[in-house]
């Protein structure tokens, strides 16, 4: 554990209580971890970070406490204990909440508010907070009580339609990609506040619909029906604007290489290496490419000037020479009870104040006493 | 101004295509006093696809600098040296080749820089792109269906990630800027902004050498691919109902058919276990409803469903509209403000520089 210093944490000194759960809310509040705020996260006995129950786990305890995915997206954080149905523990939250810089949830914008947390509820004890509030739709607007999950949203967005093979299904990506999407965006948008109310003294809140991040990402083909009324179509991985690109088979179970030449002098590159007349590499590259080993591939293409990279898996990865060069990924040294996790790096890499790693992921409940003497709150009884 | 965030703050654009205009367009529209920086060529982009141009580029000021001059290049470095950021998608070392170093004399300086696989490392050379990135990245090889091949998503978004990523970045080295009057690199490397958002792939791997595939739409935690085709052809997108009424709530709407009626089925992890079994009788069900019969009901009940908008659903969401996302400007339709900010709201400043150099004067005249 080392404490967060402000020459080289950015965040350091900086108060967040976190309502978060699941994946968007939490990778949110990493980030301000990894800077070196000093987040504060409320759960209740009954009803943990549902991040603590989908596992994985390295036995076969189902420990709340060792959850993998917990771990990875709530490092640098505090645990304290509060049942948000009960007043008593709604006005230990409004306390932290006055005291501190941030406050950010992921709820339907319904839960907040129920808690007594809402917006001008807070300004009322702290007039310059900030806070962010993550919701599927937003805090207005006829849908923003419905739920909404990471998967839903793209299909909501119009990022599955979209998407997919050729004359196909729609389709997804392989993760609840809205969720760490909108995090990192509520990161952003906190950073915004926070340098106004540097220079200002201002406060204010933040209502990010994760459908309104996706949307905004989704750029081309959403812009083709508003401006032209042309409906997306489904082109697998091929692209509108290059010459070549695709996937094709290599040598080995079930392993890819991506090839994208943006340039004619790249198509020629690739032409001469292959054999392959210039006009047919989009249909006929797969021909060259099978049997072989895609990471000799990518690096023989790359030596010849042509964008390519292997498909990876995550074994390939987290032993990969360039990342490990790169400092990437993030060792947790003193997590309890699984020791240490390797984890992924900083959404952001700052040279001078690079973000790290202060403390483990909380034990349910760790820090609850002591957070709750720091900020004054005695307990009667 | 001064409602805007980022009023004042002097940001140099030194990109093309999507992913550094996108993480400058993001401080544009929140208040940056953004100058983009074009060849003589103009941003490559203007030519595929004009439109999307056109969004990316909003509240930006255009200039066009020829780098292969010692004129050009002059220019570049008066820009930087009154700039607090710069956004710049060049190789690794050619903004140093370019105009020297570009702290000298501007300590607060934070340059946000975005290339396929970051400034050092030993592929710190390798050129990219957006499938090259999820790719690269670990997301393609987990994204599709098992028995064809990785598939990226539309709209670049390993592009616009590492965009929003780097735009972060930047946004915290400004605070710290601000505190401290010391400036710094952001150093993004697409392929890192995607491997950082693999879910528990990282643990899964570590502690099970367990390596996620591809399993098109179904999701690990869920009960079935999800994917429910109506008789409007529309598609209903449901992958997991994790709460024990979800399921009870469910077989009311679809009229208590005789499937949904085994008591196994209450528990999810049965279904999880059952799930083509499922997947065929629900498609019975759902294939006799139209959109108006159950979608609004299911989001009613609390059941997390989603239709799989076309882009027509998208332009015509109601909800959208009540929130104003869309934005109208000088008669042309944008997308809107990715967050909403109570005292610093989003804005189109201004539509996007309409032609390589069009503030040439107003900016290389020393008035910035």
């Amino acid at each position: 554990m080392s404490s967060p210093d402000p020459l080289r944490d950015v965040l350091a000194g900086v108060r967040v209580i976190d309502f978060t759960q699941a994946w968007a809310g939490p990778t949110c509040s990493r980030v301000l971890g990894d800077y070196g705020a000093d987040v504060i996260k409320v759960e209740s006995e009954t009803a943990p970070d549902i991040g603590r129950i989908v596992g994985p786990w390295q036995t076969t305890t189902k420990d709340r406490d060792a959850s993998g995915f917990f771990i990875e997206w709530n490092r640098n954080k505090r645990s304290i204990l509060l049942n948000m149905k009960d007043p008593g523990d709604q006005a230990i939250a409004l306390r932290l909440c006055a005291d501190a810089d941030v406050v950010v949830d992921n709820f339907s914008p319904r839960v907040m508010p129920s808690f007594g947390l809402a917006y001008e509820q807070l300004r009322e004890v702290n007039p310059d907070v900030i806070q962010c509030s993550i919701s599927g739709f937003g805090a207005t607007g006829p849908d923003r009580l419905y739920p909404a999950y990471g998967q839903q949203v793209e299909a909501i967005t119009g990022l599955m339609s979209a998407t997919g093979y050729p004359g196909g299904a729609p389709m997804k990506t392989g993760v609840s990609f809205p969720d760490p999407s909108s995090g990192l965006g509520g990161a952003a948008a906190i950073a915004m506040a926070l340098i106004h109310r540097e220079r200002t003294g201002e406060g204010q809140f933040i209502d990010l619909a994760m459908t309104e991040v996706i949307e905004s990402q989704l750029g081309q083909p959403l812009l083709a029906w508003l401006r032209r009324g042309k409906e997306a179509v489904k082109r697998g991985n091929a692209s509108a604007w290059w010459p070549v690109q695709g996937m094709y088979p290599c040598g080995g179970d079930d392993r890819w290489l991506a090839v994208e030449c943006h340039t004619a002098d790249e198509v020629a590159a690739l032409a001469a290496l292959t054999g392959l007349p210039a006009g047919e590499l989009q249909q006929r590259l797969g021909e060259f490419t099978t049997g072989r080993d895609a990471h000799v591939l990518a690096a023989e293409l790359q030596a010849a000037g042509i964008p390519a990279a292997p498909a990876e898996k995550i074994s390939d990865l987290m032993g990969d020479e360039h990342l490990r060069a790169r400092g990437f990924w993030l060792t947790i040294d003193d997590q309890p009870k699984t020791g240490p996790v390797v984890t992924s790096g900083v959404m952001g890499r700052l040279s001078r104040t690079p973000g790290r790693v202060h403390r483990p992921a909380p034990l349910l409940g760790e820090h609850h006493d002591e957070v709750l003497a720091e900020f004054g709150v005695t307990i009667d009884g | 101004m001064a409602d805007a965030a980022l009023a004042g703050i002097r940001v140099v654009e030194l990109g093309s295509l999507v992913a550094a205009p996108y993480a400058a367009k993001l401080l544009a529209d929140f208040g940056a006093d953004v100058v983009k920086v074009e060849g003589p060529a103009g941003d490559p982009l203007r030519a595929f696809d004009a439109d999307f141009f056109d969004n990316l580029n909003t509240s930006k000021r255009g200039v066009v600098l020829d780098l292969e001059t010692a004129a050009g290049r002059s220019q570049l470095a008066q820009l930087v040296a009154k700039a607090d950021v710069v956004v710049e998608d060049l190789a690794p070392g050619r903004l140093a080749e370019l105009i020297g170093d570009p702290w000298a004399g501007n300590e607060k300086l934070v340059v946000a820089s975005i290339t396929p696989y970051g400034q050092d490392g030993p592929r710190a050379g390798w050129k990219g792109g957006d499938l090259i990135g999820w790719a690269a990245g670990g997301m393609a090889y987990i994204s599709g269906e098992p028995e064809q091949e990785p598939l990226a998503p539309a709209g670049l978004q390993a592009w616009h990630l590492a965009g929003l990523q780097t735009a972060t970045g930047a946004l915290y080295a400004v605070y710290h800027a601000l505190r401290t009057g010391e400036g710094q690199r952001v150093d993004t490397s697409v392929q890192e902004a995607v491997c950082t958002v693999l879910e528990a792939a990282v643990t899964d791997w570590q502690w099970l050498n367990h390596a996620r595939g591809r399993m098109g739409t179904l999701h690990p935690a869920g009960h079935g691919t999800g994917m429910q085709r109506l008789a409007d052809g529309t598609w209903l997108f449901c992958s997991t109902m994790p709460r024990p009424n979800h399921w009870t709530k469910m077989r009311e709407l679809l009229g208590n058919p005789e499937w949904m009626q085994d008591p196994r089925f209450e528990d999810i992890g049965v279904r999880r276990a059952h799930w083509q079994e499922i997947d065929a009788k629900a498609a019975e069900s759902f294939g006799t409803m139209r959109r108006e019969d159950i979608y609004r009901q299911m989001l009613d009940a609390g059941i997390p469903v989603g239709v799989v908008s076309t882009m027509q659903d998208v332009a015509e969401s109601e909800q959208l509209a009540a929130r104003g996302y869309f934005v109208e400007h000088e008669g042309r339709t944008y997308l809107g403000a990715p967050w909403k900010m109570s005292a610093t709201p989003w804005r189109i400043q201004r539509p996007s520089p309409v032609a390589p150099g069009a503030h040439d004067a107003e900016i290389l005249g020393g008035r910035w």
